[in-house]
């Protein structure tokens, strides 16, 4: 049953709902011509709004969480306490909302990283090129932030449904947003691999509530995770129409987080969306799905979770993870050295990036629960780190390229000599994606390394290791253009203030969690209790 | 774990071998692959037809398989819901929005051996379909602790009581699922004043249609003669 009390507990998703009609119903106060000045003042009062109200919701959800400070019981109750007290009411760490919304400490972390980079990404929209219609495309992110929360936090087939349609949907208009011929392309061929890949996933969904209705009398509990996995345990390892709807869920899932071979999707949509519409899609909804591929796969499939070790009986869903992972790593990286355009170039090392995040699934294939834990703490890390690391890079050719007016890497060409500022941040940034120790890239890379290690799949780390050294080839290009090459121009890169702050903020973001990873880890050690392992 | 929780839909076997026995079960059997059948062909005749009106229609059809499927589940409610609000109000809408918007009619967007692609992707498909359904066992036992009794179907009452108590939040997620799909969906179709162009009448339509195929065939017949 659904209780006035778990209303404080979807506070951070109702709060953003509220936003974003806000920011639908404000349009209409704005004053409507068609001159450019007045369509400038309506696309800067929508994403003020939007940038200021997430930042809002981020510090809510912030102190809600309690990470950062937690309410003594024996406090002094007066007004501020009372409202500190009633907001951590609601904190992580209770049951799960309806049987279909976990509140625990992984949709926590999960919304803060969700709600972090839509907010940065809003921010990243204030002096983008002016769309059409500015209110629509700023609630239409906030829309999907809500779909990538709920996402995070579902334990129910139904629910993961309803998620991964209310992310994706508004993330389709998106990516053909602008209404020319490459946005509107990405924009269909997003649509189009969506659909079909959601097909694929309810039907895997189907398949499994099916027989689990079947074996617990027709009740209808049995699109529940932790139901679900009782009857896979029931079923035994043998159960090859599990195995089936299993493979068919991380095949409609791999679609959506663009793992090889169901990455055929992503660097056209990525080159052809608006580039902070890529950004979010890049890392907000890749994050969102991995945690929901994450929850699905240990929540209700522990069972069939298998082995990676090379030599052993490979099977279960950690050898399709070290699989995928393998496939993933090598494509990407190799499919990315010879790029001509950088936002292509990019998209391919978030496909690899993919790869990197899988090993910290394939964890699971150690039976020990220590190194189970350690393969969560490392997926969330990474997952954090590459948020945070990806808009700063986004975020840096969306300046260049609304500057410059391509996304060439030869337009990058003497970007220090232009903008040194905007060169050093999208620098760090590169560095961090390529793994160079001081930055918060390195450590995460180190950490899934080590959980992967662990694990017994050292033969998956070790291709690994090599691949990551041939991605330093592509991502120096990168730097050598940016600060050997000669510059087409001397003209001076401008890059607004707005911009300049998102890239600032996620770059200082990736240094700070990369000298200092306790600060993190030490939030991210509690997302052991997951609702229902 | 949730034992509060109501059914929606109950899947036919419960009732079968009671009211009828094997014969009755073989029956059901058969009717749900006719509708099946119909559904699925229906859906194909959407995506390969030539006239998008002529698509509409078999869309139409597909739906009324669809509420069929629900009322061999028992479903009666739905499958009315289906009927009202996808026969009759979606496939009104999807005509109109055709006929609001046609403007290239008859483009095929397919290749000519579209049917190859489409003929592998079925047999692999069926290839790890087949054997896994055929060789699954369905009857486990029931797993310990309160797995919850077999449901009792009574229509629209629990379905009613489930979206306010048990599926409010799947509910309330739904609809706003709908307004974004309604937002996006205005994005797309709106075009700003300056850039609209003036509905057509009739005549007109038919003069410019002339117009664009007489300057289609100059332009062949130029090529032509080029060559």
């Amino acid at each position: 049953m659904f209780q006035i009390t778990d209303i404080p507990r979807i506070l951070p998703e109702i709060l953003l709902l509220v936003l974003a009609l806000l920011v639908l119903g404000s349009d209409i106060f704005e004053r409507w011509s068609y001159t450019a000045a007045s369509r400038l003042e309506r696309v800067r009062a929508s994403a003020q709004l939007s940038t200021i109200g997430l930042g809002l919701i981020f510090l809510i959800t912030l102190v809600q969480s309690g990470y950062l400070y937690t309410l003594p019981v024996d406090a002094p109750s007066n007004f501020l306490t009372n409202i500190l007290r009633n907001l951590q009411a609601g904190g992580p760490g209770q049951g799960v909302i309806t049987g279909s919304f976990a509140t625990d400490d992984l949709t926590m972390i999960a919304r803060l990283t969700l709600i972090g980079a839509a907010f940065l990404t809003s921010m990243l929209c204030l002096d983008y090129h002016p769309a059409s219609n500015p209110a629509e495309f700023y609630a239409l992110i906030i829309f999907s932030t809500i779909g990538m929360c709920l996402l995070a936090g579902a334990t129910e087939l139904v629910m993961i449904f309803l998620a991964v349609e209310m992310t994706s949907i508004p993330l389709y208009i998106l990516a053909g947003y602008f209404g020319d011929k490459r946005s509107s392309e990405a924009g269909i061929k997003y649509f189009l691999f969506g659909a079909m890949s959601s097909a694929v996933m309810l039907y895997g969904m189907s398949l499994a509530y099916g027989f689990a209705a079947n074996a617990l009398g027709g009740n209808s509990t049995a699109n529940d995770l932790t139901q679900l996995s009782k009857i896979a345990e029931l079923a035994g390892e043998g159960n090859s129409l599990l195995t089936l709807s299993m493979v068919m869920l991380i095949a409609g899932i791999g679609y959506k987080i663009a793992v090889v071979p169901f990455h055929g999707w992503s660097p056209d949509v990525y080159e052809g969306a608006p580039t902070p519409v890529t950004a979010f899609i890049s890392t907000a909804s890749k994050a969102a799905g991995f945690l929901v591929l994450f929850r699905l796969l240990t929540v209700a499939f522990p069972s069939l979770s298998g082995s990676a070790v090379f030599g052993e009986d490979l099977g279960g869903w950690t050898s399709i993870m070290a699989f995928l992972a393998l496939l993933t790593l090598i494509v990407g990286n190799l499919a990315a050295l010879p790029q001509q355009n950088a936002k292509r170039m990019l998209a391919y090392s978030s496909i690899a990036q993919a790869g990197f995040v899988l090993l910290g699934l394939v964890a699971w294939a150690s039976p020990q629960q220590f190194d189970r834990d350690q393969g969560t703490i490392a997926l969330v890390y990474y997952l954090v780190v590459y948020t945070l690391t990806n808009i700063g890079a986004f975020g840096g050719l969306a300046i260049v390229g609304m500057a410059v007016g391509g996304d060439d890497v030869r337009d990058l060409n003497g970007l220090a000599q232009r903008n040194l500022p905007l060169a050093v941040l999208l620098a760090v940034s590169v560095l961090s994606l390529a793994g160079i120790p001081p930055l918060a890239g390195f450590f995460a890379k180190f950490y899934v390394f080590m959980v992967g290690w662990q694990s017994g799949a050292w033969w998956l780390v070790i291709i690994a290791l090599i691949t990551t050294i041939i991605s330093l080839y592509y991502y120096l290009r990168l730097l050598r253009a940016m600060f050997i090459e000669a510059p087409v121009s001397m003209e001076p890169v401008h890059a607004p203030v707005g911009m300049m702050t998102a890239v600032g903020v996620s770059v200082l973001g990736v240094l700070v969690i990369g000298i200092f990873p306790n600060l993190v880890l030490g939030i991210i050690n509690r997302v052991q209790m997951v609702a229902g392992l | 774990m949730r034992s509060d929780r109501v059914g929606v839909l109950r899947l036919p076997y419960h009732y079968a071998p009671t009211t009828g026995g094997e014969l009755m079960d073989l029956l059901i059997q058969i009717i749900f692959g006719l509708i099946s059948a119909l559904v699925i062909g229906a859906a194909m005749m959407v995506v390969t037809m030539r006239n998008v009106i002529h698509s509409a229609l078999w869309l139409i059809a597909s739906f009324f398989g669809v509420a069929a499927l629900y009322l061999l589940m028992e479903a009666e409610f739905i499958a009315v819901v289906q009927v009202l609000v996808y026969v009759g109000a979606i496939s009104i809408l999807i005509l109109f929005a055709i006929m609001l918007t046609r403007s290239n009619e008859g483009d095929r967007l397919f290749t000519t051996y579209w049917w190859t692609s489409g003929l592998i992707a079925l047999g692999l498909f069926g290839a790890v379909l087949v054997p896994t359904l055929a060789g699954t066992i369905w009857n486990l036992p029931q797993p310990t602790g309160p797995a919850g009794a077999p449901e009792v179907l009574s229509g629209v009452e629990e379905l009613g009581r489930g979206f306010v108590s048990e599926f409010v939040l799947h509910f309330e997620i739904a609809g706003v699922l709908l307004t974004v799909a309604l937002i996006g969906a205005i994005v797309i179709a709106f075009e700003e004043r300056s850039r609209r162009r003036r509905v057509l009448t009739l005549a007109e339509e038919l003069e410019l249609r002339k117009r664009q195929q007489a300057s289609e065939h100059s332009a062949v017949a130029a090529a032509d003669s080029v060559d």
